[in-house]
Order: structure tokens, then C-alpha cells, then sequence
């Protein structure tokens, strides 16, 4: 099956997610705020998107779709629960909000792998190889997406990981020893607003360190990659241009 | 046209896509939930505001449209058009006011950056309050929000657009020493 196939059948796939038709046809509920339009929405993603995209990458695919889901999901169920706890926001009970965050977690473990399996059905590697290869023009379109694709290519499988290991590392993000504190003694107000300064510093010293070594890191061989861009031969008018890329 | 100007605008569009794919996984990845309204915190307006300072209004206003909204279409399409158009111009006047890009006599980065956290609040509190509601009457899909919600991501909104501004600062400080 071609790629241009499977991208339009998950487009195709997307679209309840978009505009919701026609999930809103079938209401009947399983639990409130969940009916079985939903969970038949889900359980066709998933099939849809392991058929097209291999048992590999589908297994990828949800690895991330759980990472970005899950934090999100109980995240918000534990601000929920902190708003029942100090009674905010006119929540009465402690599932004030539990139907809206199941919905939430159906919702994202349906629409982020339609996402991320329409990333991976597109061939990047070998449409950026059929554009560098020479032998054809490319219009400055052509090349305005080809430098767009790499970028995007550099940064999500390149800087982005390698972030994460020096993060990891380095240890940052980590909390530094208190030194030594007498625990039987309960703190001041004083001594807990200096902690909690001087850890809001360090955090916030620690994420521009993180932002800095991730633009540094994606523009890195942005002026490289102009000038060999730049060299490919273009279309002039009236000459033929290239083929579309099959 | 010429080899230069080409490569130029090589660079220009690389860019605008490298800090849109920053912006993209900055709010991805980071995402505390508003109960109250279905919307989220994250820290993605950093890389709009850092593009909008080191690179103009015109880098900022695109990084904005196109990173954060990418973001939106994965989860949360109902806030798609809301994002492009509060983070548009966000961007877009941090560079004017902020930016180093464009010939000015001196750059005002923390004005600007103030000036885009008023965006942020201001221009999500207009689209939730005024244009959801109004959209929803033809659109369902747009009936997310309702006016007291929007009054409720007020101040996580604020909190997301100093938190944000404060890390720009920083970085654009350090790339600043560095020129």
C-alpha cells in the first residue's frame, strides 16, 4: 500500500476527532460523560493504525501516546482532587471532575496515535533522498519543505533525545541536599519561603540551561544545510519540473 | 534570484521551523490539565517568545501560529483556532516590541514580553468568553467553553505566560552575551 494510501486513510480516520460526526449519532453511555461510540472509536484507531504502520513503530506509538496521555490524565485528576481538598471551585465531591478526565484519556489515546502513525506512514528519509539526489529540479517550494522537513526530522529524532540523556546525566532537574537541618525542629515561615526560593531559582536556571542546549543544538547546521539546499537546481519557467514524489 | 538572498530565506524558513518544532514539543510533552475548563498549562509560549525576541516579529508571529497549534491538533482540536490566532500575535508583538531583528533604537525585551503575556491572558479569554460560545451556536464542535470557564483559566493562563516570559528572558539574555 502507498504511503500517499495510508496517510489519506488515517486522514479519513481523523476526522471524528476533528468535528466529532458521526460519533455523535451513537450516544448510547456506558458511564457518564463515555458511550460506546467512543470506545469503538478507540478500538479502531488502534487496530487501523497497527495495520498500517507495523507492529514496530504501532508498539512506539503507543509507548508515546501513553507518556503524553497518562501525566495529562491523572495530572489533572490530582489538581481535581486538591480542589475537592481545599474546597475551590464549587467541587463537591471528590469525582467532581472523574467523567471529564476519563473522557480525556479516551479522547488523547484516540487522537495521538491518528497523530503519530500519520508521521510515521510518510517516508521522510527517502523523500528528502529523492529531492537531494540531483538529477531533477526542485522548485524553492520543493526546497523551502525540504528544509522544513529536516529541521523538524533534527530536532524531534536527534535534539530532542539527546536532551533528554544529558538531562539525565547530568542530573538536572535534580534537587541538591538540603544540608544538614534539625528535623525534630518544625521550619519557620522564613526558612520554608527561602527554600522555596531558592529552589524556584535553581529550576528556573535549570530550564533556561535546557531551552539554551535545545536552540543551540536545533539550529546547529541550519546555515549548512541553506547553502546545500540552495545549490539544487531550480525550476525556471518553461522548463519541465519535477515529478511529484510517489 | 540570487544565491545569497536564496540561502537567506533558506535560513529565514529553517529558522521559524526549528523553534515551531521546539514550540511543538514544549507543549507537548509539558501539559498540566485546568480542570476547570478542559484547557491546559505548558511551557511551549518560551519558544515563542524567545523566536520573537532573537528573530523579530515575523519568526515570532509564525512560530506561534504553527508550533503551539500543531500541539492543539494532538488532543485538543477544539483550542486549534483560539492558539493560532492568541499565539500569532503574541509572537508577533514580542518581536515588534521585544525583538532585536528589526532596526529600532533599543529593544524593549521585558515590555515586550509583558506585552505578550497580556496577549496570552487577553486574547484566551476573548475567544473562550466571547467567540466559542458564539461559534458553537452553528459549530458543536466549538461549544468547549462558556464564559465563567473562560474567567477560571484566567489566572493558569497568567501563571504559564510569566513562568514562560521569565525563561525567554533568561535565554534571550544568554544569547545576547554571547553576540
Amino acid at each position: 500500500m502507498s504511503w500517499k494510501l495510508k496517510a489519506t486513510l488515517l486522514l479519513g480516520l481523523a476526522i471524528p476527532a476533528f468535528c466529532g460526526w458521526p460519533m455523535s449519532c451513537f450516544g448510547a453511555q456506558i458511564v457518564p460523560g463515555i458511550d460506546w461510540a467512543a470506545v469503538g472509536y478507540l478500538v479502531s484507531v488502534h487496530l487501523v493504525s497497527c495495520l498500517l504502520t507495523g507492529g514496530r513503530s504501532y508498539n512506539r506509538i503507543l509507548a508515546i501516546s501513553a507518556m503524553i496521555s497518562l501525566p495529562v490524565v491523572f495530572g489533572g485528576g490530582s489538581i481535581s482532587y486538591l480542589m475537592y481538598l481545599l474546597n475551590m471551585g464549587g467541587v463537591s465531591d471528590p469525582y467532581f471532575f472523574g467523567a471529564h478526565y476519563l473522557e480525556l484519556a479516551i479522547t488523547m489515546l484516540s487522537v495521538v496515535p491518528v497523530a503519530l502513525s500519520m508521521v510515521a506512514v510518510i517516508p521522510m528519509g527517502a523523500l528528502e533522498q529523492r529531492l537531494i539526489r540531483g538529477r531533477q529540479v526542485v522548485t524553492r517550494f520543493q526546497k523551502s519543505a525540504l528544509m522544513c522537513l529536516r529541521v523538524f526530522n533534527h530536532v524531534l529524532f536527534n535534539v530532542i533525545p539527546s536532551i533528554v540523556e544529558i538531562m539525565h546525566e547530568e542530573g538536572i532537574f535534580h534537587t541538591p541536599p538540603q544540608g544538614t537541618s534539625d528535623a525534630s525542629r518544625p521550619m519557620s515561615l522564613g526558612e520554608r519561603w527561602q527554600r522555596f526560593h531558592c529552589r524556584s531559582k535553581l529550576l528556573l536556571q535549570q530550564l533556561i540551561q535546557v531551552g539554551v542546549q535545545g536552540i543551540c543544538s536545533a539550529i546547529e547546521y541550519i546555515p549548512l544545510w541553506s547553502v546545500e539546499i540552495s545549490q539544487l537546481p531550480e525550476a525556471t519557467p518553461g522548463k519541465q519540473t519535477s515529478d511529484s514524489i510517489h | 534570484m540570487s544565491q545569497t538572498s536564496e540561502t537567506k530565506k533558506l535560513l529565514n524558513a529553517g529558522v521559524i521551523a526549528a523553534f515551531a518544532t521546539l514550540a511543538f514539543v514544549g507543549t507537548t510533552v509539558i501539559r498540566v490539565p485546568i480542570p476547570a475548563t478542559g484547557g491546559y498549562f505548558n511551557l511551549g509560549d518560551t519558544f515563542v517568545m524567545v523566536a520573537g525576541l532573537l528573530y523579530g516579529p515575523l519568526t515570532g508571529a509564525l512560530v506561534g501560529m504553527i508550533g503551539p497549534a500543531l500541539s492543539d491538533a494532538v488532543g485538543f482540536p477544539q483550542f486549534i483556532l483560539a492558539t493560532a490566532v492568541v499565539k500569532f500575535f503574541e509572537g508577533g508583538l514580542v518581536g515588534v516590541v521585544g525583538g532585536s531583528g528589526i532596526k529600532r533604537s533599543q529593544p524593549q525585551p521585558v515590555l515586550g514580553l509583558c506585552l505578550g503575556v497580556a496577549v496570552l491572558v487577553g486574547g484566551y479569554f476573548i475567544f473562550e468568553a466571547l467567540i466559542y460560545p458564539i461559534l458553537a451556536k452553528w459549530i458543536p464542535f466549538f461549544g468547549v467553553t462558556d464564559p465563567k470557564a473562560a474567567l477560571a483559566e484566567v489566572v493558569p493562563n497568567c501563571l504559564q505566560g510569566v513562568i514562560s516570559a521569565l525563561i525567554a528572558l533568561g535565554i534571550y539574555r544568554v544569547f545576547k552575551k554571547t553576540r
